[in-house]
């Protein structure tokens, strides 16, 4: 068997990809919950939606066939997102909305309700009812990468629309703070301008790195958590919503599952092997 | 006879998305490695250049698709803002005007937002006028540029005096 097949075939935890779950179900409720409660419109195809989306969220939290609970949740996040976000509700079609719809739906994918979940509670119920060995939180972990592919997507595009002349030479950064911090006084501040450009080209180079950065696992330990500062420093500065809280979720797709296992494990005080 | 060989690995594939409940699919029993295998490089291409399809028509082919997405972040953030010096030519070299000051406001992170920040000619010549209602004696010359996806564009000149022919009001006696 070579290395791509032992990637693509490789059982692993399912702990990452079940936290995963939960954790988007909190974003998930934190930036819709309120944009789809019933009185917001008086159309049966939006109390509809309202009751898809409390309904299949709810149901994917529980975890019940935790896979299909994951795949309608995605589905009816499509559709908000590809239908409503252009016609009716205009921030819904937003890339921080957009990329909490596809990351949903890719995790339909994963063994997310392996752990986590009633799934996983009934499993070991049924297995101590029938003095069974308890079943290994173990499945199938390729399906991380479509997620992988989906931030790395997001980094690299980004990334390549940022190599214009505008932002590359740091105006568009300038115009960025002086549009939410300075108003219309360009700073006296000697440096500001180089300042401005530097960062650009930084932050330009690191989103364009990304992609082949997080899914390797030397270069992974100096840009996973050199990823999670920009995203925080991206938080505090600027009104982005979700998003960072968003792909910080995402980067567990790119850490080892049974390391995560191991570390949750070693929290807890167990000692055990996954697999 | 193909097409009925893969109708039931469809429905199995189908199936153990749909139904499988915990971490195992049975389409991973029903399908040998080689199968498994092959499937699932199929899902990680299809579904790749799905990703990838959108943001390249949009940025590489200028052409916005309804199917794909546009992951340009922070693309038409910022854009309006204007970049705007106030001089003061009364003296022969022109000299910078704090309009903070010359407006009365103590601290600029006390002025209002629109105050503070001008997104257009029409906003700049509002402030303009308020500051030669306060000093007539200004000769008030603007140079700006505003913010654009393309980077700064220019907008205005410091080539004529924005005070010259400016009377205050008067209020109407009752």
């Amino acid at each position: 068997m070579n290395r791509l097949q032992q990637i693509i075939l490789r059982e692993a935890s399912t702990r990452s990809v079940s936290l995963l779950r939960l954790l988007l179900v909190f974003i998930l409720w934190s930036r819709f919950a309120s944009d789809v409660l019933p009185f917001r419109s008086f159309h049966a195809d939006r109390w509809a939606l309202s009751f898809a989306f409390f309904f299949t969220t709810a149901w994917m939290f529980v975890g019940y066939y935790a896979r299909l609970a994951t795949l309608a949740t995605g589905m009816v996040l499509m559709v908000m997102v590809m239908h409503y976000g252009p016609t009716t509700v205009e921030p819904w079609s937003h890339h921080h909305t957009t990329i909490l719809a596809l990351g949903t739906l890719l995790l339909a994918f994963t063994p997310c309700g392996g752990s986590y979940s009633a799934d996983r509670w009934l499993s070991v119920s049924a297995a101590l009812k029938n003095k069974e060995p308890i079943p290994l939180e173990i499945g199938p972990s390729w399906g991380r990468i479509l997620i992988g592919l989906l931030v790395g997507a997001v980094y690299f595009w980004s990334g390549l629309d940022k190599l214009s002349y505008a932002f590359w030479s740091g105006e568009r950064m300038e115009q960025i703070l002086m549009y939410l911090y300075l108003g219309s006084d360009f700073p006296t501040v000697p440096g500001f301008h180089l300042l401005m450009s530097l960062s650009a080209k930084f932050v330009t180079v690191v989103w364009l790195i990304m992609p082949v950065a997080l899914f390797h696992p030397k270069l992974q330990k100096v840009f996973l958590p050199l990823g999670l500062f920009l995203h925080t420093v991206i938080y505090i500065a600027f009104p982005v919503a979700t998003f960072t809280v968003t792909m910080w979720s995402y980067y567990l797709v790119f850490l080892d599952p049974d390391a995560v296992h191991r570390f949750i494990d070693r929290m807890q005080g167990v000692v055990q092997e996954p697999g | 006879m193909r097409y009925f060989v893969w109708v039931p690995r469809l429905r199995g594939a189908c199936s153990a998305l749909l139904v499988a409940r915990g971490s195992h699919c049975p389409y991973d029993a029903a399908m040998d490695e080689k199968q498994t295998f092959y499937s699932r490089i199929a899902a990680l291409l299809v579904i790749g250049a799905y990703l990838h399809a959108g943001p390249a028509f949009d940025i590489i082919g200028h052409k916005k698709v309804a199917w794909g997405q546009q992951w340009r972040m922070f693309h038409g953030f910022g854009v309006g803002v204007c970049d705007v010096r106030f001089f003061d030519y009364s003296t022969s070299s022109g000299e910078p005007i704090d309009r903070y000051k010359a407006l009365g406001v103590k601290q600029w992170t006390r002025a209002s937002k629109a105050t503070r920040r001008l997104d257009n000619e029409q906003m700049i010549m509002d402030q303009a006028r308020k500051l030669c209602r306060r000093n007539q004696e200004f000769d008030l010359r603007v140079q700006a540029r505003c913010g654009s996806r393309k980077g700064w564009k220019p907008l205005l000149s410091p080539d004529r005096n924005l005070c010259a022919g400016f009377t205050r009001k008067k209020r109407r006696s009752r």
